[in-house]
This record gives structure tokens, C-alpha cells and sequence, in this order.
């Protein structure tokens, strides 16, 4: 038998205890009622003992602090079971979000996402179908909503007020003078309100900083071509975006604080690279628009065929309102392209809008014919513009400027992409 | 006069006071009850369980009376009456006593005498002696309940037109009984007398039987109710009552026309009111609804701060379980545990132990597409179910309504065999806030009749198996 450890509630009104220490270590046997870790709240410090005998397997870190009845370790009856479940963690299990490990201050490192729909750092959110369902269809994210039912869940009335807060909550200008003729109103609800929702979060809560580069991607668009010339025997049109998302989730390798979210008491640095991409989408009607934000997971992994693939088929699923609640979790950066807007250069170049939690939105523009200097001489090359924001909370212009040289560098000489 | 000081007082020891009295315990509170007549309330000694106690013998003679439908032959069927009521007089004594000891083991005063607010925090009780003392107490929660309601013309004279206190202990079988109102206690008696051999009638002034429940449900038990042999006459009123001595003459008026109907007895269940008077209400300025009702927020709490009130004192449904789950809220909330949650009204389920049984939680139809939903709908019948046939009980139906674009189960509704027990399945869902695909996901044993649960949904989304 494996039995759950969970943050106990020791007082009325306790919310979360912090790990102390754990007395045990990991994997040693212990027998009912031996001191396995203490805790501390706000008002006392209190030594846990084991539920049962067995093996101990720690799952979040001392130092760190837990909301009540969130899953601290498991306890299991035989080494067969402590061996399991060290072979599981990290695999598939949700309780995993809680393993963030403490180092250098307030930057935490976890090992593994969670491959649960919803994830908050230090503890899962916990929600009932219905709110989930709700929360997906609404556009609302659970993360950040304040749960009313048993135990702290989310329950249908939490999600219904959030919605209804964010929708109030944005500015409506209404014009009263008497020759105004109204058009049209696009109530603030929905995909329309969900995106007020992120977009004034990400200016008012986060400190959003930008910064403009410019990458010649002559040799890119070249090797682009090859792959172009094989698009039959490929079975596939390989797009500049994909080879721009291969070349950010290798510069987050180099710069893997890139890769990374933000949270009330931490900035967790991500291995996987999750990138949420902005894909166009019609709105309520011919006055509104809307974005969806579906999410490619560990790009880092991927090859370029693999991420046109998938880019596709997720587009399509988000201009067909197709999207699961999984598809749109868990990012760890943003990238949000400017090339389908019309005719090259026609936008130029802007700072993305961050989407939090995530501290880092990446912009690629559309390629344009500039004059160059190389080598003394004026010379016609294919120039990418790019625009970047980034959260200056969670870092600062050091490692975003290697970003960016990384990021430059990679697309200007593809071939290191090999590497 | 002696003082007495506790944290919290609750007026009335039905199922919503002793249970907010045992729970304001087990949360460390210093408690009293203060209980004018019978512990348990309306609920177990003249309510809900007395009447359970004699359905349950009206279905044994039905089974008897059928019996050869099984095989089976019962020479001679009958009953006595007066063992039937001495039997359900029994069972409410049984439980009565029970919540006395279940208030002594939780360390509950309990005062026998009635309540009266004389300020906030401070109650006067007195005994049947008429001597007085007062009990001061920081809370004081009223759950005096409700009485039966009174229409003028037809009160209750205990001999020929009943309450339910008297249609509770029969002393002879009437030939014959009308019975005013087709809610859940109207249908209860009509169903218990019906099988014992009365010639039922049943008036109704709303154009549906069992009004507060699903359209399609009420049409297919007034059916039911028809073959049985009970008359339902909707859009009924009774204008006047002509007694005898034995007997009473009822006019009634159905769209402008009259006739007369003569009748050995006469149960009036027209409603209820609520107990608030001689509680000193106006004089601490305790605001009533339109209807009389005590006027509380989601937690019990009235317009004064420190008085509370929970249960059918405290407004619609009038239903053992509702005042039983706001005392627990009510005291909850005192005690700030932080584990108090208003009660959500469309989850309350109701039940109604006529034949055949009637069980509802949350929107009807009706309801729901009144509140402009996008609605789906379910339906299983029991003649599609192995062991509602096994049980030779094919009639009967369960409908569900699903919002289409959350798949919330917005309401459930059903008629037949074992229907009250079924629903709770349906009530945990709700309170969960299961979606569709979480009921499709849930195994249901079979044979069940529980298994209907499942198809009713699967029906919804064009699924089911068995139809």
C-alpha cells in the first residue's frame, strides 16, 4: 500500500505550513509514529509522525511552504512499491507540480511539469468538472481564481464570478451625447474578456521591458528552400515559423531563464520549452477578433517536421473552437508571429504582450528585402525584424541581451541548428 | 428566575434545531435546545417518519392484495387499523427518544418550555407550569418550523376535516376521503388511504398534480394515481363545506361549475405557515418576507445581529433535510470554522413516498428553459430495466436535464418504484458538480434500478444502450 502525506490542517484558519525538516530521509524505513518531518505555521512549530510504517519518499523539499491537504510525500508498505514509485515520479504523475526544489534564493528549478490540465506552482488547483469545463469554455484561468467550495475547490460559482469580475472589471467608455450613433458593443466577455483579462494583467501585474532586434535570414530562407523544393516528399510545407521555434527553444537551452514563470514567491526555470503560440481567430462578430493561445509542448524536443506538424494540426483544431483545456496549459514562453498580418513589412515590428505566468514573448515579424552593410559593401539581404518582452521581475537585460544574440545568431547561420 | 449563559441557544428541536445543536457541540460550543413539545419536531413525530411508518404497511396490503402476481396466494387479507397506527406511533416514539440521547451524549442543555426573544442575547423560556427563567446566549438560533396552513371554510375540526395530526392516527377507515392539495403530504395520505380501501378523491386549484415537480412526471403519476382508482380533479377549488355528522357535503367549483361531493373525511394539505408568533419578532424588529417567512441571508442570519433562523421558519422548501443542512451552515459560520457554504436551493432534493414514489433534485424542464438554458434532455424507462421487471415494477421514469454547453446536470426528476433512494445518486453528482461525461464514466452495478441513472444519461446524449 502507498499512502499519501499530505500538509495537515492544525488550526482553524491555517492555510499553508512551511516543511521545516524532514527527520527521515528519502527511502529509509520507518515504523508508525516515528517524527517523519516538522512543520511550521503561523503559530506553532509541530513534529509529524508516520501514519503507518514503510518507506519514506519525500516529494516536496524543506524550506518550502505548502497549502493544507496539498500532497507533501508518499509512504510505501514494501521496497517493491518505494521502487515503483520512484520509477513513476516525474512520468505521469499530477501531484509532481508540488516538487519544486528551493535553490539560490527564490528561483526554484523543477524537474518535471505536471501533466495535469492545471498547475500552480507550490500545489495543484483543484476544481470540480463542471468549473474546469466552465473555465474552458469561458476562457478563464483557474490558476488564478480563489476556490469557495470543500476544501479551497474551485466550484461553478468561483468561475462564474471571475468571468463576471473580469468583464466588469474592463473600462467600458460609454458615449452619451446625443449625435454619437453606436455601431456596435462587443461585451467584454468570453475570448474577448479573457484577453482584456491577460493582456491588462501583463502590463499592470508584470514589468514588462522590450527590446528590438534585427536578424538577416538570408542563408535561413535558402535552407528553407531546399525544404520547400522537397514538400512532396516531406508530405509537408515546412514553415519559417517552425524553424523560428526550433531556433528559440535551442537559445533557451543556452539561456534557460528564458524559459521560465513567475509566481507570487518564485520563478520556476522550466526544462521542457512549452511555447504558446497566438493564432488568429474571428471574434463574436464582424467588429470583434480574438486570439487563441494553444500551447506546443517540449519544443525542445522536437525536430522542425515534427513542430510543422503539430503547429498545423494545432492551428486548425484552434480556428475549429477545438481546443481542450490541456492544449492551452502548462506554457513556459510565448511567441506570437506578425508574418500572416498582409503584406510583408506592413506592421514593421512591435513589443509583444506578455502571457503570464510565463516572463519572456518573443515576436518575429515578416522578412523584408533591407540594404546591408557587409564587408564595406552595400548589399540586398532578407532581414527578419524581431521584437521581445520580457518579465524584468524575474531577470534582467544580461542574459535577455544573450537571448538575443543567441536567437540572432542561430537564425543568421542555421546550420549551428545541426549542432 | 435563575441565568443561564451560553454561546449559542437554538428555539426548536426539529431536524434543523438538534442538528444545529449537536453540530454547535461537536464544535467545542456551549449549547442549549429549548423544545416546547417533542424532540425531533413536526418532522419525526408528526411528519416524515410516522407517515413512512404507515405507507410502509399500505405497500405490504398492496403486495398481498397482488400477491398472486408473484406466484404467491394470500388467503383472507386485512388489516387493523389501530395496529397500523400503533406501529407508527411506535417508530416516531423510537426515534424521538433517540435524539434525546443523542443530545445528552453531545452534552446539550435542553430546556422543555417555549422560547421568547426578549432582547438580542437574551431568551425568556417557559415551562408547562407556566414558570419562567431566562437564558442569555451571544447566538440565538430559531428553528421553530411550521404548522400546517388553515383555508377559511375548511380549518381542520379534528373530526370530520383533518390536518395531518389527525389523518395521522385514524381510529376508523373512512369510506370515503376528499383530500385538498396534491403537494407531496396531499398525495402521501391520498396513496395510504387509497390502498386501505377509501374511495380517494383529490382536488387541486393548479392545472397540475404534485405541482412542484416536472411537467411530464406529474402527467405520468396522476395517471398512475387514475389506475389505482384515486380521482385527481385539477383546477379544483372547494367553495364550501356542508357537515353532517358523519359525513360533509363539499361543494366544488372546476372553471365556474359547481358540484357537490359527499364525503366521510376531509384532509386538508394546503401548505404550511410559519411558527413566529409569541417570539417577540416585532418587538426586536426581526424582518419577515412577503410570505411571513423569517427574512435571513445564506447563512441563517436575520436582520438582527445575533439572532439566526434555519429551517421551514426561515422560508421555502419546507424540507427536514434543507433545516437540518442550514442549522449545520448557521452554526459554521459562527463558529467561523471557515468551512460553511450557503446552501445552493435548485440542489435540495425532494421526495414524495406516494405509489408510485416521485424524486426530484434541482430544474425542472420548465424551469430550466424558463431561465433561457440551452437544454438536453434524458429518458429511461423502467421498462427498459432488468430488475424493475425482475421486481415486477415496470412502471416508472427517470428524466434528466443537462445544460448542453457545460454538461451540468441542471435537474432530475423521477417516478416509480424506489425512486427516493435513487436520487441521491443525481444529488452527489450535483454537489459535485459532475459533468456528463463523469456520470458516463461511473460503473453502475447491474441489475440495478440504479443502472437507469446511467442510461437516462447516456439517453441525453443520443447513447443509451437499452432503449
Amino acid at each position: 500500500m502507498i499512502r499519501e502525506l499530505i500538509m495537515p490542517q492544525l488550526a482553524m484558519g491555517m492555510s499553508e505550513g512551511t516543511i521545516l525538516e524532514w527527520i527521515v530521509a528519502e527511502g529509509d524505513y520507518v515504523e508508525r509514529d516515528t517524527s517523519l518531518l516538522s512543520i511550521e505555521t503561523e503559530k506553532v512549530v509541530t513534529e509529524l509522525p508516520a501514519p503507518g510504517k514503510g518507506y519514506l519518499h519525500i516529494m516536496v523539499d524543506a524550506g518550502t511552504a505548502v497549502p493544507v491537504e496539498n500532497i507533501i510525500g508518499k509512504l510505501a508498505s514494501t521496497e517493491e512499491e518505494y521502487q515503483q514509485l520512484l520509477a513513476s515520479w516525474g512520468s505521469n504523475e499530477v501531484e509532481v507540480s508540488a516538487k519544486t526544489k528551493v535553490v539560490e534564493g527564490t528561483v526554484a528549478v523543477s524537474e518535471a511539469l505536471p501533466s495535469s490540465e492545471v498547475r500552480q506552482v507550490g500545489g495543484r488547483v483543484k476544481a470540480s468538472g463542471l468549473a474546469k469545463k466552465i473555465a474552458s469554455l469561458e476562457g478563464a484561468e483557474l490558476s488564478t481564481i480563489v476556490g469557495t467550495g470543500p476544501g479551497g475547490r474551485i466550484v461553478k460559482r468561483d468561475v462564474l464570478q471571475a468571468v463576471k469580475t473580469q468583464s466588469t472589471a474592463a473600462p467600458v467608455v460609454v458615449t452619451t451625447a446625443a449625435d454619437m450613433v453606436e455601431k456596435a458593443r462587443i461585451p467584454l466577455t468570453g475570448m474577448r474578456g479573457a484577453i482584456a483579462k491577460s493582456v491588462a494583467q501583463a502590463t499592470t501585474e508584470a514589468a514588462p521591458t522590450s527590446a528590438f532586434f534585427e536578424v538577416d535570414v538570408t542563408k535561413l530562407l535558402a535552407v528553407r528552400k531546399t525544404m520547400l523544393d522537397r514538400e512532396e516528399q516531406l508530405g509537408v510545407r515546412v514553415s519559417m515559423a517552425a524553424l523560428i521555434l526550433r531556433a528559440l527553444a535551442l537559445a533557451c537551452q543556452d539561456v534557460p531563464i528564458a524559459n521560465a514563470t513567475i509566481a507570487k514567491d518564485a520563478v520556476t526555470v522550466w526544462e521542457n520549452v512549452n511555447v504558446a503560440i497566438a493564432v488568429a481567430l474571428p471574434g463574436k462578430d464582424e467588429y470583434d477578433s480574438g486570439i487563441a493561445m494553444p500551447v506546443l509542448k517540449n519544443v525542445e524536443a522536437k525536430t522542425v517536421l515534427q513542430i510543422t506538424r503539430e503547429m498545423k494540426e494545432l492551428t486548425l483544431r484552434a480556428r475549429n473552437g477545438e481546443l481542450a483545456a490541456a492544449d492551452m496549459s502548462d506554457h513556459t514562453i510565448m511567441m506570437s508571429s506578425t508574418a500572416g498580418l498582409k503584406n510583408p513589412g506592413a506592421w514593421g515590428i512591435s513589443a509583444p504582450v506578455l502571457k503570464l505566468p510565463a516572463i519572456m514573448a518573443f515576436q518575429p515579424g515578416s522578412t523584408l528585402k533591407k540594404p546591408v552593410v557587409i564587408d564595406g559593401q552595400i548589399v540586398v539581404r532578407d532581414i527578419l525584424p524581431c521584437g521581445l518582452t520580457f518579465d524584468h521581475r524575474a531577470t534582467d537585460g544580461v542574459p535577455v541581451g544573450k537571448l538575443m544574440a543567441k536567437i540572432s545568431d542561430l537564425l543568421s547561420n542555421p546550420e549551428l541548428m545541426l549542432l | 428566575m435563575s441565568k443561564k449563559q451560553f454561546d449559542v441557544v437554538v428555539v426548536g428541536g426539529g431536524p434543523g434545531g438538534y442538528v444545529a445543536a449537536i453540530r454547535a457541540a461537536q464544535l467545542g460550543i456551549k449549547v442549549a435546545l429549548v423544545e416546547r413539545e417533542h424532540l425531533g419536531g413536526i418532522c419525526l413525530n408528526w411528519g416524515c417518519i410516522p407517515t413512512k411508518a404507515l405507507l410502509r404497511s399500505a405497500e405490504i396490503f398492496d403486495f398481498m392484495k397482488h400477491a398472486d402476481k408473484f406466484g404467491l396466494s394470500v388467503k383472507g387479507a386485512d388489516f387493523d387499523l389501530a395496529k397500523i397506527v400503533k406501529r407508527s406511533r411506535g417508530v416516531s416514539k423510537q426515534l424521538s427518544g433517540g435524539v434525546a440521547h443523542l443530545l445528552k451524549k453531545n452534552k446539550v442543555t435542553v430546556f422543555d418550555g417555549e422560547g421568547s426573544l426578549k432582547t438580542a442575547g437574551q431568551l425568556e423560556v417557559k415551562d408547562a407550569m407556566g414558570a419562567t427563567e431566562i437564558i442569555k446566549a451571544k447566538h440565538i438560533i430559531l428553528a421553530t418550523g411550521a404548522r400546517a396552513r388553515q383555508l377559511p371554510g375548511l380549518e381542520a375540526d379534528g373530526k370530520l376535516v383533518w390536518s395531518y395530526k389527525e389523518a395521522l392516527v385514524p381510529d376508523a377507515m373512512p369510506k370515503s376521503l376528499l383530500v385538498v392539495g396534491s403537494g407531496a403530504i396531499g398525495m402521501e395520505f391520498a396513496s395510504f388511504y387509497n390502498s386501505l380501501g377509501a374511495k380517494v378523491t383529490v382536488v387541486e386549484v393548479l392545472p397540475q398534480a404534485l405541482p412542484v415537480e416536472d411537467k411530464e412526471i406529474s402527467n405520468f403519476a396522476a395517471k398512475a394515481f387514475v389506475k389505482k382508482g384515486i380521482d385527481v380533479l385539477l383546477e379544483t377549488t372547494v367553495k364550501s363545506l356542508s357537515k353532517k355528522a358523519e359525513s360533509v357535503v363539499a361543494t366544488l367549483e372546476n372553471k365556474g361549475k359547481t358540484n357537490q361531493l359527499e364525503v366521510d373525511r376531509i384532509i386538508s394539505a394546503v401548505g404550511v405557515v410559519p411558527n413566529v408568533e409569541g417570539l417577540g419578532l416585532e418587538k426586536l424588529g426581526v424582518a419577515l418576507d412577503k410570505k411571513g417567512f423569517i427574512q435571513v441571508d445564506g447563512y441563517g442570519r436575520t436582520s438582527v445581529a445575533g439572532i439566526y433562523a434555519i429551517g421551514d421558519v426561515a422560508g421555502a422548501p419546507c424540507l427536514a433535510h434543507k433545516a437540518s443542512h442550514e442549522g449545520t451552515i448557521c452554526v459554521e459560520n459562527i463558529a467561523a470554522t471557515g468551512t460553511a457554504h450557503t446552501l445552493d436551493k435548485d440542489r435540495i432534493p425532494g421526495c414524495t413516498y406516494c405509489t408510485p414514489q416521485i424524486a426530484s433534485v434541482g430544474l425542472t424542464e420548465q424551469q430550466a428553459k424558463d431561465k433561457g438554458l440551452d437544454i438536453r434532455i434524458g429518458r429511461f424507462s423502467f421498462a427498459g430495466n432488468g430488475k424493475a421487471l425482475a421486481l415486477g415494477e415496470a412502471e416508472g421514469l427517470i428524466k434528466v436535464v443537462f445544460d448542453k454547453t457545460t454538461g451540468e446536470l441542471l435537474g432530475a426528476h423521477m417516478v416509480g418504484v424506489e425512486v427516493t433512494e435513487l436520487i441521491q445518486g443525481y444529488g452527489i453528482a450535483q454537489s459535485l458538480e459532475a459533468t456528463e461525461a463523469d456520470l458516463m464514466n461511473t460503473v453502475f452495478a447491474h441489475p440495478t434500478l440504479s443502472e437507469m441513472l446511467h442510461e437516462s444519461v447516456l439517453d441525453a446524449y443520443d447513447r443509451a444502450i437499452h432503449i
